[in-house]
């Protein structure tokens, strides 16, 4: 105990004066290049106060008709937010992707297809006191975004498919005594208790990041001056790629418990994004396009975290093309206290060098350098 | 429990008498069928046994028996639906909720319904359906549905709920 208060002083009084770098390391992050949860919203550059998400089909003909109440006029100031895989009746297979009839299990790497969302928003800006919309204009922006392929390797899969034999054979069990005639005599509680510890592992194992992961996004924007003619247009698209690859060896027979309790990875992330506007931050017509191209390669041991990662941005007409180039290690001393450290260059050719070394003392478990979350 | 009788043939003994169970819910079903007669009973169908696939509760088409050698047993049929399986984020397209605040007032809310046993609106939520299809007997095809009095019991965290449905094999 002594020993641990003595660490903590020690360390503070090493890495003090380095506090306030860490916190630029903040900014070496391509979380900025992920698709945003709504492109629709993010294309407007607008984070609307409440959005409606119609959940049955006959929710999504009342807004919808909510929307044209007023004629064929184009509607004004809504925000709207479906997932067409939410009105439908999912099943257990199709809402975890897994998969068993006959021998083996499978998993259906498209099942998050079924769960794209679909964004819409309408923003009217009638005075000219905002640069960010064009005044007395209404702005229409949509979006969709798709979990595109979601992979777990096959010693996984294999693990889960043991859980579900396992509490299939314990459910069937129990369910092969129960006569409708007698007492229940807590047999909904015998396989709850019965199948509780396997469906955790189950949850567990599905919530480690897959081996390959793809997202995409789109969205488009365009205002319509007075409410009429299609004008300022605005369009972006985003992809995400993620592999995430557990540094195990696959034909270990405890390979499930060791997939659970391990916390050595190697990680591979490509992000792209790609903008492109007809207009101005003044409404002038211009046409500009931008596309950020990125990577990270990371490396998890433990408490150790090295990862490096690039960005290319490059654009048209007279965008001069630039790119950032940073790594990062990360050291967790203790639960709550990281050293971090920081290196390379930022876009641009001026006061763009990157280097830090800190501590980061947080509260509860909390890394700075978190690897890329897909949801 | 509602009581549900499928007459078998009188005028053929011999005919093969069949059943089916097809259900559907968002949670992971299983289920068993069991011929009881007074003095034994025997199971003839798991879900997820003989083709069908697992965690759907369904049964593919099973022989039951020649219509003399059943008369006076009863298909008792128990399922279970778990959702000992759900994160967060499934729990939260099960109950159609788009925030983490509506999604806990949600799970609170079916988590009150389970323990006040009010199943319409469970079932609602769970979107279950289940068809008994009988084949063979005096009526020919017959298609039964489940009843919200076919609850069986519940467990105290309400994640696992058992159904069981009887049905009764007599000649007219």
């Amino acid at each position: 105990m002594i020993f641990q208060n003595l660490k903590h002083y020690l360390s503070f009084i090493f890495f003090a004066p380095g506090l306030i770098f860490a916190q630029e390391t903040k900014e070496i992050d391509l979380s900025g290049l992920k698709p945003p949860t709504s492109p629709g919203f993010t294309i407007l550059d607008i984070a609307p106060n409440s959005i409606e998400h119609p959940k049955t089909i006959k929710e999504f003909t009342i807004s919808t008709a909510n929307l044209f109440n007023r004629g064929f006029e184009i509607p004004k100031n809504f925000a709207f937010e479906l997932s067409p895989g939410w009105m439908l009746n999912n099943t257990f297979s199709q809402i975890t992707g897994l998969k068993k009839k006959g021998d083996r299990l499978k998993q259906n790497i498209f099942s998050d297809i079924r769960f794209s969302s679909i964004s819409i928003a309408s923003v009217y800006n009638d005075t000219s006191n905002t640069t960010m919309l064009a005044s007395n204009t209404n702005h229409i922006g949509y979006g969709f975004k798709v979990n595109l392929i979601k992979v777990f390797n096959r010693p996984r899969i294999s693990a889960i498919e043991n859980y579900i034999n396992l509490i299939h054979k314990e459910t069937t069990g129990v369910l092969d005594e129960v006569d409708p005639n007698e007492l229940p005599a807590g047999v909904a509680n015998e396989i709850r208790n019965g199948t509780k510890d396997a469906w955790k592992k189950v949850i567990a194992l599905r919530s480690i990041r897959p081996l390959f992961q793809l997202q995409i996004a789109g969205a488009s924007a365009t205002a319509f001056p007075e409410n009429k003619g299609g004008k300022f247009h605005r369009g972006g698209g985003w992809l995400t790629a993620g592999m995430s690859f557990p540094l195990l060896k696959c034909k270990d027979e405890h390979y499930s418990k060791k997939l659970l309790n391990n916390s050595k990875y190697f990680n591979l992330v490509l992000l792209g994004r790609f903008m492109t506007s007809s207009f101005d931050s003044i409404y002038l017509e211009h046409r500009q396009s931008l596309l950020d191209i990125g990577g990270r390669v990371e490396l998890e041991l433990n408490r150790l975290l090295i990862g490096i990662e690039y960005i290319s941005r490059s654009g048209n007409n007279d965008f001069v093309s630039t790119h950032r180039f940073a790594g990062m290690i990360e050291y967790r001393m203790f639960n709550n206290v990281f050293v971090v450290g920081s290196f390379g260059r930022n876009f641009g050719e001026y006061n763009n060098i990157i280097s830090g070394l800190g501590l980061n003392w947080g509260f509860g478990k909390q890394s700075i350098y978190k690897p890329l979350n897909f949801n | 429990m509602a009581k549900r009788i499928y007459y078998l043939p009188t005028s053929n003994p011999t005919a093969e008498i069949t059943c089916e169970v097809a259900m559907k819910s968002q949670a992971y079903n299983t289920s068993t069928a069991k011929l009881k007669r007074s003095s034994s009973s025997v199971t003839i169908a798991r879900s997820g046994e003989n083709g069908e696939e697992v965690g759907s509760g369904s049964i593919n088409q099973v022989a039951i028996g020649a219509a003399q050698d059943i008369q006076g047993a009863k298909l008792i049929f128990a399922h279970s639906l778990d959702l000992g399986y759900c994160t967060d984020e499934d729990w939260m397209l099960i109950l159609r909720a788009s925030t983490k605040d509506e999604y806990e007032d949600k799970r609170e809310e079916y988590m009150g319904f389970v323990k006040e046993e009010k199943w319409e609106e469970v079932f609602e939520i769970l979107r279950l359906s289940i068809f008994y299809s009988f084949d063979g007997g005096l009526d020919g095809f017959q298609r039964f549905e489940f009843d919200y009095d076919d609850v069986f019991d519940h467990s105290d965290d309400g994640l696992v709920i058992v159904i069981a449905k009887a049905v009764q094999l007599i000649y007219t």
